[in-house]
């Protein structure tokens, strides 16, 4: 018996013979592929950083995420109506919450440590930037701080590869 | 016999060599010389370091221990000249390095102004971090303070002065900001902004001399006759690549110490890198400098390598870069302006030469308040762009210029402009995202 969790959150059962196989959640009705084994609980890192209270502004985060930038600008302009189609823009800021990771584009990074600094639980955005790794710390709240305050546009939210699904 | 690299700057295209070669070769010794003590820090962020927006501890970009691991000699010198048959470097101090492997990352410098009185107290330029320090330190609240000169530099130390309470007061020769790369309408929302944000701006205005007293500025007078209280004079004309030491051992010298596309100056076993090399094409003898970090890093990946005996080449991308200007994300590719600068007498940080290259082309433009659009393009490709204010253009126009993508099938809706032609070019960009994807995505499975 394979016991594991649908992206939706329900709880999945399903016998030994059918590892690796497509199969249907009965809740949300995703196509899900049963694991080998029952997973084990996922592991976040031991060392909780320190939170930097001087740097967590709540009030940029709805007014700034993505969801909400292009649906209030979506009849305005040629710019950002013919931009639109082209951004990986979020319909909300749980889907941003639950979907998104931050990407860096390594290539524009001049490494000033802003991202860094005003991260709110103290990861390292700057070392991720120059690396080009994208950021899949458990502790990332997809607050967006460092996403905008970049002042050279090099991070950027992107969908997590495990919700795009392929036809 | 395990060589000994010596690597001559502390800036960006000499720490990417060094940590290149130490990957490569774990035996060899490497020294890197330097005038600055700082540990390694990030240039471009002294614009943030001015405006308040990061502490100066924020600037360093290593940890000690990674600095460790590298096992590096740091020498803090000048190095005063260079005896290519000697493999020697002697320094101001009279030290003498010996090498098996150099690379010059000496990097470039601002130019001085020229009129009298420049060399007053209180007269500044913000090529590293000692100058925002003495920058910072001279600051004062509600003091008089002018900038002079062009680009990214001016508005950096304008913005700088400005966060710190100073009057500021931004002096333009010519009649706009940044006439060789913005257009018109760019220089406009630019000015008006820095207006916006308290910043008084004169065009036409250009200084005679500057008055000092007890060595310390107090005043400028203007070419038109005009006295003018001053208390910090922030100067932003050019910089000019630091080739002395080059130049007086021989070695080949145009702009920037010449280099091919392995980085090897014309002498054996001597390298340059970041902003004092001068990349020649090897097909056309063409070349062009830049002044940019990330091709600085490049440089001295690159130079690095070979230096180590991994053969590798540089292959020039489009230049770009994206940075704030009056507070407004900014992304300049390839050849987006022309004409005269009259601010400038050379190329300043966070530039390529290669952006003033827009010949005959076409241009689309398109503007919604501070957003602006604009590109260049001719037949076949999109040659250069401008994305100012909202930046979700910026990596779609950077991917269609980089990769040169064929836009022939759509060159009539772009010279038609307007609203259309974005729109076309947004279905156009996503096709050929589409196209390339595929074209490198795995066969998929068939369902179980």
């Amino acid at each position: 018996m394979i016991k594991f969790h649908c992206v939706c959150g329900k709880k999945l059962k399903a016998s030994d013979d059918q590892a690796g196989r497509r199969a249907q959640c009965s809740g949300c009705g995703i196509e899900v592929v049963v694991p080998t084994t029952t997973p084990e609980p996922s592991v976040v890192e031991s060392k909780l950083p320190a939170i930097n209270p001087t740097s967590f502004a709540p009030s940029l985060l709805v007014a700034n995420s993505p969801g909400a930038i292009f649906q209030a600008t979506a009849d305005r302009s040629s710019i950002l109506s013919a931009g639109k189609t082209l951004s990986a823009g979020f319909d909300s800021r749980r889907q941003m919450l639950s979907e998104a990771q931050v990407v860096p584009d390594s290539a524009r990074c001049v490494q000033c440590g802003i991202c860094s600094h005003n991260c709110p639980m103290g990861i390292d955005v700057r070392g991720h930037a120059r690396r080009g790794t994208a950021i899949h710390d458990s502790h990332c709240l997809t607050c967006s701080e460092c996403v905008n305050r970049c002042p050279r546009g090099v991070l950027r939210f992107e969908q997590l590869a495990v919700f795009v699904w392929e036809n | 016999m395990p060589l000994r690299y010596v690597i001559v700057g502390s800036g960006i295209a000499g720490l990417s060599a060094a940590e290149t070669i130490r990957q490569i070769d774990p035996h060899g010794s490497v020294a890197l010389v330097s005038e600055e003590s700082h540990r390694f820090y990030s240039r471009p962020g002294l614009a943030y370091l001015l405006r308040g927006d990061i502490p100066q501890w924020q600037l360093f970009i290593r940890e000690p221990a990674e600095i460790k691991s590298l096992r590096l000699e740091r020498i803090n010198a000048g190095v005063a000249s260079l005896d290519l048959a000697a493999h020697q470097l002697t320094c101001f101090d009279g030290r003498q390095i010996v090498y098996d492997r150099l690379l010059l990352a000496t990097g470039a410098v601002a130019i001085p102004p020229s009129f009298p009185g420049a060399n007053l107290v209180g007269v500044v330029k913000l090529d590293g971090l000692d100058d925002a320090q003495r920058i910072l330190r001279a600051a004062r609240w509600r003091r008089p303070a002018i900038v002079v000169g062009g680009g990214i530099t001016a508005l950096e130390l304008a913005e700088g002065l400005l966060a710190r309470k100073m009057r500021v007061n931004y002096f333009l020769r010519g009649k706009r900001y940044w006439s060789d790369v913005l257009d018109e309408t760019e220089s406009e929302i630019v000015m008006q902004r820095l207006r916006h944000e308290g910043m008084n701006i004169r065009t036409e205005t250009q200084i005679k001399q500057a008055y000092g007293s007890r060595g310390r500025i107090q005043a400028v007078e203007t070419q038109g006759g005009e006295m003018i209280p001053c208390r910090l004079l922030a100067v932003a004309i050019g910089v000019r690549p630091r080739v002395e030491l080059a130049a007086a051992a021989g070695l080949s010298v145009r702009k920037g110490v010449v280099v091919n596309e392995r980085l090897q100056a014309d002498a054996p076993d001597v390298f340059a890198a970041g902003d004092v090399a001068e990349v020649i094409d090897t097909q056309t003898g063409a070349s062009s400098l830049d002044v940019l970090w990330p091709i600085a890093l490049r440089h001295g990946q690159i130079a690095g390598a070979n230096m180590a005996g991994q053969e590798m080449i540089y292959r020039k991308e489009t230049s770009f870069n994206v940075t704030q200007l009056a507070g407004l994300k900014t992304t300049i590719i390839g050849a987006i302006g022309g004409g005269k600068n009259e601010d400038l007498l050379a190329i300043t940080r966070g530039e390529s030469e290669s952006w003033r290259a827009a010949p005959n082309a076409g241009t689309v433009t398109a503007r919604h308040n501070t957003d602006r659009v604009r590109l260049a393009f001719d037949q076949r490709q999109i040659i250069g762009a401008l994305v100012m204010g909202d930046q979700t253009w910026s990596r779609p126009l950077h991917d269609l210029i980089d990769h040169r993508v064929n836009i022939s099938p759509i060159h009539s809706a772009l010279v038609s402009g307007g609203n259309t032609a974005l729109e076309q070019l947004g279905k156009f960009y996503q096709q050929w995202q589409q196209a390339v994807q595929s074209a490198s995505k795995p066969m998929s499975l068939p369902r179980s």
